[in-house]
């Protein structure tokens, strides 16, 4: 290793850690701003009381969703009403207040699940606050925001990135639920992605090489494929394989009523239900590379140094090596891209196959305020890209000549 | 700058070209201005900047029409997005037509300019584009209806018929009129083609032809208001007491003769007693048949023999498929007289019921309170009618000829009735009468699809522009500066490119899209967060290319001439990134169409209520079932058709306009 490679690498790694712990802090602020994050609910306490006192309604009822259907209207109008009485709803942030309030999500509704309904009243508040504390505290929310941000790093050292702050999942951790769609995302994204790139470059390779009907054909047909968006592909293999042929499922990973087992019969039925997403991805990403890949090659064809190599007198197949290995590397540099940016597109498959990917768990959590999730979900992709944009500088820095001359302008 | 540019910009020809231009757009966009037409604002820019510029450049025609169409794409993009004031985009438009001549010039002495259009890879793509996006400009000038109009059967198969005549629903032994009014319902108005007189010669003609007294037949079923200029349904009843009450008058004039003459004839002589005796007689004559009068006009209206509606008419003229504009009105009234079927018409129940075999069953018919309609001699030729249930009903004919009655009743409830009723039972189905056609047919809401489509695209490229113009604008600016700047700027710059591409942008998007208040992300909104959100890989390139021009003599020189910044990068730098930029942009603007159609599915898409976009399109396709349950391919096909085509059309020209300034890639 020479000076000049290690000092290039030396700048790298200072750079990949300042820009890691900048993305750590964007991705802990960024969905925390998204609205209603964070509101404390606390204030509506008083409001409970009061409305459950009038309707005389069982408190631990309240929010139970089985409740008799006209006691639960009863109560919910007479919650508006007191609700606008105190000011604790109204035009703006309030409304997102009060509207998080009487979801399903609100932390109102986790409380209540964990307050016993047979205390006493006296001991109900208490109770009810020590429960809310306690919940507070676990997601960090009661030290302010710096808090919350040490908490945050506290628990991307623990490795659970914290816990979930939407009551569907609520004592989930983080990375339980970026593990169960991880996964998914993975084994469907990256065999995709390969699969497209490794077809594309030799389709673009034999297009630049062979010229004529293959070019005239392949280029125009693979400009058009790479136009048609992700989610159009994807609707496309659905409803004819899907649903007019009944070739493929058409959603889910798997049958509901399977059991994730590494059984022949759950292994076959994943396979089976993997065949669209994987297709409709594998479609895209051989349009995009195969015009990449004829213009670097062609590109490359026309380099001064084939020309030289041809009076030299080296053979064809031999000059043809070299010229699609350096036609490759941008196309290595864009592999690595695309598996890190591939996600705003498998998010919306993930969707229209109803895939249960990190996409979609992504998508729940916006919809779910579910903040926590989002960081955690958004700091994996981003420490994926980080990895990968800082492995392919390290390896260019040896393979790459042109990278090692530049070390030393 | 060129000699020959210095030159053409101190011609006379020019400033004539100008001055002409924009006299006539200005005549032009002030009778714009009066109609109130955004549409005609742009064709009259179109004419003024393309014949402003034609002048002051002859020998470029075809620049002129490029420039030309640029203006008018370019002021109703602003006005779409500023809004209303014409007058403002007026002198707007006025400057870019008066800058085509010069650009045009430029094209056309330009050798790269010119070369660009020589790859056919940019022709290609352009042209697409070019109709793609004259389309959404032009399209809805001569088609304005409201995109968003609701037609109400939702999934209608591409090339089906709707009739929209304005079907009434008279309910005779109810006191209220129903009317569904259609779009076109005011247009097909009787009362807007026929003058009061050509009404009542229907009338009388009515009258006589069935036997009926004078005036007892109303052809307008709906009263018009000279003051508000609107049409609202003639209250019968009402109707009932003005004759009854005009009857009154007669009976209480008779009285009164009848009283006076009654006192005179105590005073009166012998000879004057006979005169007064007859007037007494006469008085009572016409008192008994005012009377008489009341009573027949009660029971007719019992019977509904008021009812001689606008629907019979319409209905016979669809039957013979005979679409009545102005100029045929008095036409029709003379082969109404002639093919209108009197005797069925005029047939009792059971005479019907024998002549056709069949048994009605409407209660309505029975009673005989339908009768006075032609609905009657309509069915009569539709012999696989089974009963006399029309009215009321709006007609729908699909492709395969099925036609279909949809009950459109004040409820709005949908009760769709198939009858087997073949299409040749009429000789076309292009001479039913008031129908809109769905060349794409209709989305989940029963919008028009074509209409639709066409209109989301304008706003999806607008969107797409917006973004780009943005991300391009962003990108240069820190691409500029971290590259020419360097040093700690250029760290500072960098770290935070660094950062925006590790973050996924589409991730980044959605997030900072949450932010914002839902009433809040309009077509502006969306396009300016996507630009904000994806400039960062131009500026990584612009910033790259910058460093390998920084060093280079011309820049040298410049800077030891001590030229300031602004200007060696205005002058040294830009033009040698201009065509990357240019590239760049056309990129950001198809990524930008794809990022908003991303976003739409998710249901994120920006809310607007005069339009849609392509991915809210294709949202409300998935919302909606088309994929899976109502298997409506005409619902995203097109969309995705759409899309695909914008950015292959961009992709094309991008990969054009790479042959022309990288010439290692010409072939």
């Amino acid at each position: 290793m020479s000076k000049g490679t290690r000092k290039y690498l030396k700048k790298k790694i200072l750079w990949f850690l300042i820009t890691l712990v900048a993305a750590v802090l964007l991705n802990f602020f960024l969905p925390r701003l998204m609205r209603g994050a964070g509101t404390p609910m606390r204030f509506d306490w008083d409001v409970m009381v009061a409305t459950n006192e009038e309707v005389g309604f069982d408190r631990a009822e309240a929010y139970n969703p089985s409740a008799e259907e006209g006691k639960k209207e009863k109560w919910d109008s007479t919650y508006d009403r007191i609700a606008k009485e105190m000011g604790t709803t109204g035009e703006g942030e309030n409304q997102v207040k009060h509207d998080k309030v009487r979801s399903d999500d609100s932390i109102i509704n986790l409380v209540n699940k964990q307050v016993s309904s047979s205390n006493p009243d006296e001991t109900y508040y208490r109770t009810w606050v020590s429960t809310y504390d306690t919940i507070e505290k676990e997601l960090g929310r009661d030290g302010g925001m710096l808090g919350e941000l040490w908490h945050f790093i506290e628990h991307i050292f623990d490795g659970t990135f914290g816990k979930s702050t939407s009551t569907n999942r609520y004592p989930k951790t983080v990375s339980s639920i970026i593990s169960e769609g991880i996964v998914w995302t993975i084994c469907l994204q990256i065999p995709a992605i390969l699969l497209g790139w490794l077809l594309g470059n030799l389709l673009g390779a034999v297009a630049a090489y062979k010229r004529k009907v293959w070019d005239k054909a392949v280029m125009p047909a693979s400009l058009f494929v790479s136009a048609i968006p992700a989610f159009g592909s994807a609707v496309i293999l659905l409803v004819i394989f899907g649903i007019n042929l009944r070739w493929f499922p058409p959603n889910r990973a798997y049958d509901p009523g399977l059991i994730p087992a590494f059984s022949w019969k759950f292994i076959s039925n994943v396979l089976w239900h993997y065949q669209l997403p994987f297709w409709s991805i594998v479609i895209i990403a051989i349009g995009g590379q195969a015009v990449g890949m004829r213009s670097m090659s062609i590109y490359e064809l026309n380099a001064d140094y084939v020309k030289y190599s041809r009076f030299l007198g080296i053979k064809d197949g031999r000059i043809v090596r070299y010229v699609f290995r350096n036609a490759m590397l941008p196309q290595v540099t864009g592999l690595a891209m695309s598996i890190g940016t591939s996600i705003g597109g498998a998010l919306v498959a993930e969707t229209i196959f109803s895939y249960p990917g990190l996409g979609m768990k992504m998508y729940a959590a916006i919809s779910e305020n579910d903040y926590n999730t989002v960081s955690g979900i958004a700091l994996i992709i981003t420490i994926m890209v980080l990895i990968a944009s800082f492995l392919l500088d390290f390896i260019y820095a040896f393979i790459d000549p042109r990278v090692k001359a530049a070390q030393f302008d | 700058m060129k000699e020959e540019t210095r030159e053409y910009l101190h011609s006379p020809k020019l400033y004539l070209g100008i001055l002409i231009g924009a006299a006539i757009i200005a005549l032009l966009g002030n009778a714009a201005i009066t109609s109130g037409h955004i549409a005609s604002l742009l064709v009259a820019c179109l004419i003024g900047a393309t014949v402003g510029t034609a002048i002051a450049n002859p020998a470029s025609w075809i620049g002129s029409i490029v420039v030309g169409a640029a203006v008018v794409v370019v002021s109703f993009l602003l006005s779409l997005i500023f809004g209303g004031a014409l007058s403002f985009w007026l002198i707007v438009g006025l400057v870019l037509g008066a800058l085509g001549g010069v650009i045009a010039h430029y094209i056309r002495t330009s050798h790269t300019m010119m070369n660009v259009f020589h790859s056919p890879r940019f022709v290609v793509g352009f042209t697409i584009i070019s109709i793609i996006v004259l389309s959404a400009v032009f399209y809805p000038m001569f088609d304005t209806r409201d995109p968003m109009y609701s037609y109400g059967d939702m999934f209608l198969k591409p090339g089906t018929y709707f009739s929209i005549y304005d079907a009434n629903i008279s309910a005779f032994n109810s006191t209220t009129v129903h009317r569904v009014l259609k779009p076109d319902a005011e247009e097909t108005r009787h009362e807007n083609y026929l003058p009061e007189s050509q009404l009542s010669v229907v009338e009388r003609y009515l009258a006589r032809k069935y036997a009926i007294t004078n005036g007892y037949i109303v052809v307008s079923d709906y009263e018009y208001d000279a003051d508000s200029k609107k049409y609202s349904p003639r209250d019968m009843n009402n109707f009932l007491a003005t004759k009854l009450s005009a009857q009154q008058t007669i009976i209480g004039d008779a009285d009164k003769t009848i009283a006076d003459n009654q006192a005179k004839l105590e005073k009166a002589s012998e000879r004057a007693r006979a005169n007064i005796e007859k007037n007494i007689v006469n008085a009572e004559q016409r008192k008994a048949n005012a009377i008489a009068a009341q009573a027949e006009l009660q029971e007719k209206f019992n019977n509904g023999y008021f009812i001689m509606d606008s629907e019979a008419m319409r209905n016979w003229e669809e039957y013979t498929g005979i679409n009545a504009s102005n100029e045929y009105r008095s036409e029709l009234l003379v082969l109404w007289g002639e093919e209108y079927d009197p005797v069925i018409a005029a047939a009792s129940v059971d005479e019907i019921e024998e002549m056709l075999g069949i048994t009605i069953e409407d209660e309505n018919i029975k009673n005989g309170k339908t009768f006075f309609t032609s609905q009657n001699g309509f069915n009569f030729l539709v012999d696989d009618l089974k009963t006399f249930e029309r009215i009321g009903r709006a007609l729908t004919i699909d492709p395969n000829g099925k036609m279909s009655y949809t009950q459109v009743n004040s409820n709005s409830k949908i009760d769709p009735i198939e009858l087997d009723v073949n299409l040749t039972d009429y000789t076309s189905v292009s001479e039913v009468a008031n129908t809109v056609n769905f060349p794409l047919g209709t989305d989940n809401n029963g919008r028009d699809m074509l209409l639709l489509l066409i209109t989301a695209a304008g706003k999806s490229l607008l969107i797409g522009l917006l973004a780009g113009s943005i991300a391009t604008f962003l990108g240069l600016l820190v691409g500029l500066l971290a590259g020419y700047v360097g040093g700690k700027l250029d760290d500072i710059l960098s770290f935070i490119m660094n950062i925006f591409t590790v973050i996924p942008g589409f991730v980044l998007i959605i997030i900072i899209y949450n932010m914002v208040d839902k009433s809040q992300r309009g077509i502006v909104m969306c396009g300016a967060i996507i630009g904000v959100t994806s400039w960062v890989w131009t500026a990584r390139s612009v910033r790259s290319q910058v460093i390998s021009l920084r060093n280079r003599d011309h820049v040298n020189l410049s800077k030891l001439s001590g030229h300031s910044l602004m200007r060696i990068i205005l002058t040294d730098i830009l033009p040698y990134i201009a065509s990357y930029v240019v590239m760049a942009f056309i990129l950001q603007v198809s990524s930008g169409i794809l990022a908003e159609a991303q976003l739409s599915i998710l249901g994120l898409g920006p809310s607007m209520n005069d339009g849609s976009t392509l991915g809210l399109m294709m949202n409300w396709a998935k919302l909606f079932g088309a994929y899976t349950s109502s298997n409506a391919w005409w619902a995203y096909f097109p969309v995705i058709g759409t899309i695909a085509l914008i950015s292959f059309s961009l992709n094309l020209m991008n990969t054009g306009l790479d042959q022309v300034f990288n010439p290692t890639l010409r072939d």
